[in-house]
């Protein structure tokens, strides 16, 4: 592929709408009282026509740059790299990424992906600077994408590479591992709601109702007080977030299924957006099992794969390997991913004497709220924060968990989410041990495990524990060498 | 593993932080109370006793805080590791194989430079630990030291793969 090739045209009618998009929400948040005054006055027929004409200008010239763009914007394949040139004059710039550097290649099929039969190709890139985005996302018919793909894997290690080399198959040729059926999406969806989020929604709202219809807090002078808009407005504002939360995993992951191909673990589902996560195990650094709180209370668990430089640019999560299933299942899974992430046990639990220490953080901000509450004089608010502190910090104490086995360690941490991370030792980067007056005082010490990954999953917090478990965790660290782990 | 302490230089270099940081918070505070008092507003006796203990404090930390930091701070490097150990009342322990090692930086700031101090700044894939406060000389020495570990690292790990 020593011709340059250009993306497929669609891509300047995606990037010029998300222009518009983008446009639409600017004028929406800075000019929205001057909006409101124009709905209350009236429309003016002569300004509203030199407004529709200023946004037509707007979006004729946005459209007409992305088109020029696309005309001088190239992709080829020189020399073992990739290489972007565009020689557009306003926006002049060559990215050259070595082949090798290559983490994953993955396919994108949204709305207007299937509109046009294109497919969008995600590139991540092995590096800590670009973990948290997708480092290149090229739209291209199906059978240039396929060819590319497979011209930009064809250096990946021979334990990546299929076994006949033969073209990259879509998630339906694989050998499946499992499928989750949409009662099981739904599932997903109801048990994985942030029960902090709710908790907090229903707060906010009760506040937000009685701050508009009584006079409790004192707002009998406020000019929005009453007002069925702000109030409708207000309502939206605190109750969207969890409707969203709750819904969009029913349309996400619609289809979800769970295959292997070779070295490789090959993740689909969608139902407007179509994903599909192609996803190296030789370059995946660390299995993240979690388990939200009303998961934790039904045993059920879901899993993500932290691979270098790869992540969910919308959810700013790694990519799932599987929805919520039971231990079982789990293990079944990751059994077939690779026997070596399937765990017995979490661990040893933190020791009792962990308890004080970890409290300490939680009753300090508890007190200082029960003294601003105080003088605010609403006492009793400050005790309810103080009481849902101390629940936190039992909660805390009962979730942390340390397991150090012959060649990973697994490590869990979370407040009512349980998040279970197991790390062979020839990934992980760093080991922090920390100990305050009051841990030196019990023996104990709490520290942290950073791996390559993106930045919500990077450090890895370790609670309290004896000393000695983190010298063990040292010594485990040296003794494995990355470069053989990760050719394991 | 036989741990290094710092050069005496150290407790200077950090006295100065700590002191410019006190200044700085002085000067905030000192401007705060200066605005709300010139809008008339009559600042209770409490709020200056409270300002007067805090500066009591902070001229003590200035002179104690250093000499304990001094006395924490110890650091090794061999063949395999390096560990940095640091800290007032979190005692903060780092450790990392050589052979993870991305990338080293000496780098001096303007106070450091005042003292003929720098730091090694060392970068892995999940991060940097940083050996702070060391003489020019022994920052230049540390980081050659690990580059030429790490080059010879590569090496042989080059040819174990093509062997």
């Amino acid at each position: 592929m020593d011709k340059g090739i250009r993306c497929h045209f669609s891509s300047i009618i995606a990037n010029t709408l998300k222009a518009v998009w983008f446009l639409i929400v600017l004028v929406a948040v800075n000019l929205s009282d001057e909006i409101v005054k124009i709905h209350q006055e009236g429309f003016n027929p002569s300004s509203t026509l030199i407004v529709i004409g200023i946004a037509l200008g707007i979006i004729i010239v946005v459209a007409l740059f992305n088109f020029f763009r696309w005309r001088k914007t190239y992709i080829y394949i020189k020399d073992d790299s990739l290489i972007l040139d565009c020689d557009f004059a306003i926006n002049k710039r060559k990215t050259t990424v070595k082949l090798s550097s290559i983490s994953t290649v993955n396919f994108q099929q949204g709305i207007l992906e299937k509109i046009f039969n294109t497919y969008r190709l995600q590139i991540d890139i092995n590096s800590f600077a670009t973990a948290e985005k997708t480092d290149f996302n090229l739209v291209f018919s199906h059978s240039v994408a396929e060819e590319l793909k497979k011209e930009l894997t064809k250096d990946f290690s021979p334990c990546d590479q299929t076994q006949d080399n033969a073209e990259i198959r879509t998630v339906h040729e694989t050998k499946p591992i499992f499928e989750f059926t949409t009662n099981r999406v739904i599932k997903h969806g109801l048990l994985s709601i942030s029960v902090g989020g709710v908790l907090f929604s229903v707060i906010m709202l009760a506040f937000t109702l009685v701050s508009q219809f009584t006079d409790v807090f004192g707002t009998e002078e406020s000019k929005i007080k009453g007002n069925p808009i702000t109030t409708i407005i207000a309502v939206l504002l605190v109750v969207g977030p969890v409707i969203v939360q709750s819904v969009s995993p029913f349309i996400r992951y619609q289809n979800f299924k769970i295959g292997k191909l070779g070295d490789r673990i090959v993740v689909s589902y969608g139902l407007i957006t179509n994903r599909q996560y192609n996803v190296p195990l030789s370059k995946t650094n660390a299995v993240v099992i979690k388990q939200p709180f009303l998961a934790r209370l039904c045993h059920l668990y879901y899993g993500e794969l932290i691979n270098v430089g790869m992540g969910d640019e919308q959810d700013h999560q790694s990519p799932i390997f599987c929805l919520l299933v039971n231990k079982q299942e789990l293990d079944f899974i990751l059994n077939e991913i690779n026997p070596n992430f399937v765990i017995s046990d979490i661990g040893e639990r933190s020791p009792k004497s962990a308890f004080i220490p970890m409290c300490i953080p939680y009753l300090l901000f508890g007190t200082i709220a029960v003294v601003v509450a105080s003088i605010l004089n609403y006492w009793w608010i400050g005790v309810i924060v103080l009481a849902c502190l101390l629940l936190c910090a039992i909660s805390s104490y009962k979730t942390k968990a340390l397991n150090i086995l012959d060649d990973r360690a697994v490590i869990t941490t979370g407040v009512f989410m349980r998040r279970t991370i197991i790390v062979p030792f020839g990934k992980i980067q760093i080991v922090n041990s920390k100990n305050g007056p009051l841990s030196r005082h019990f023996g104990i010490s709490k520290g942290s495990a950073t791996i390559l990954a993106s930045l919500v999953n990077m450090s890895n917090n370790i609670g309290y524990f004896p000393k000695d478990r983190f010298e063990k965790l040292f010594e485990k660290t040296l003794e494995f060498d990355s470069v053989a782990t990760l050719n394991k | 593993m036989e741990y290094k302490s710092l050069n005496k230089k150290a407790i200077g270099c950090m006295r100065l932080n700590s002191i410019i940081w006190s200044v700085i918070l002085a000067v905030s505070g000192v401007t705060t109370v200066g605005i709300i008092s010139s809008n008339k507003v009559k600042i209770p006796t409490a709020v200056y006793i409270t300002l007067g203990i805090l500066a009591v404090v902070m001229v003590v930390y200035d002179i104690v805080v250093p000499i304990i930091r001094y006395k924490r701070y110890r650091y090794c490097i061999d063949d395999e590791m390096f560990v940095v150990v640091e800290g007032l009342w979190f005692i903060t322990k780092s450790i990392a194989p050589i052979e993870r090692i991305h990338q080293i930086e000496v780098s001096r700031g303007p106070i450091d430079r005042m003292f003929g101090l720098g730091k090694v700044l060392i970068t892995t894939a999940g991060g940097v630990v940083t050996i702070k406060f060391l003489e020019n000389e022994l920052a230049e020495e540390i980081a050659d030291k690990l580059k030429n570990r790490i080059n010879n690292i590569v090496k042989d790990q080059g040819v174990n793969n093509n062997g």
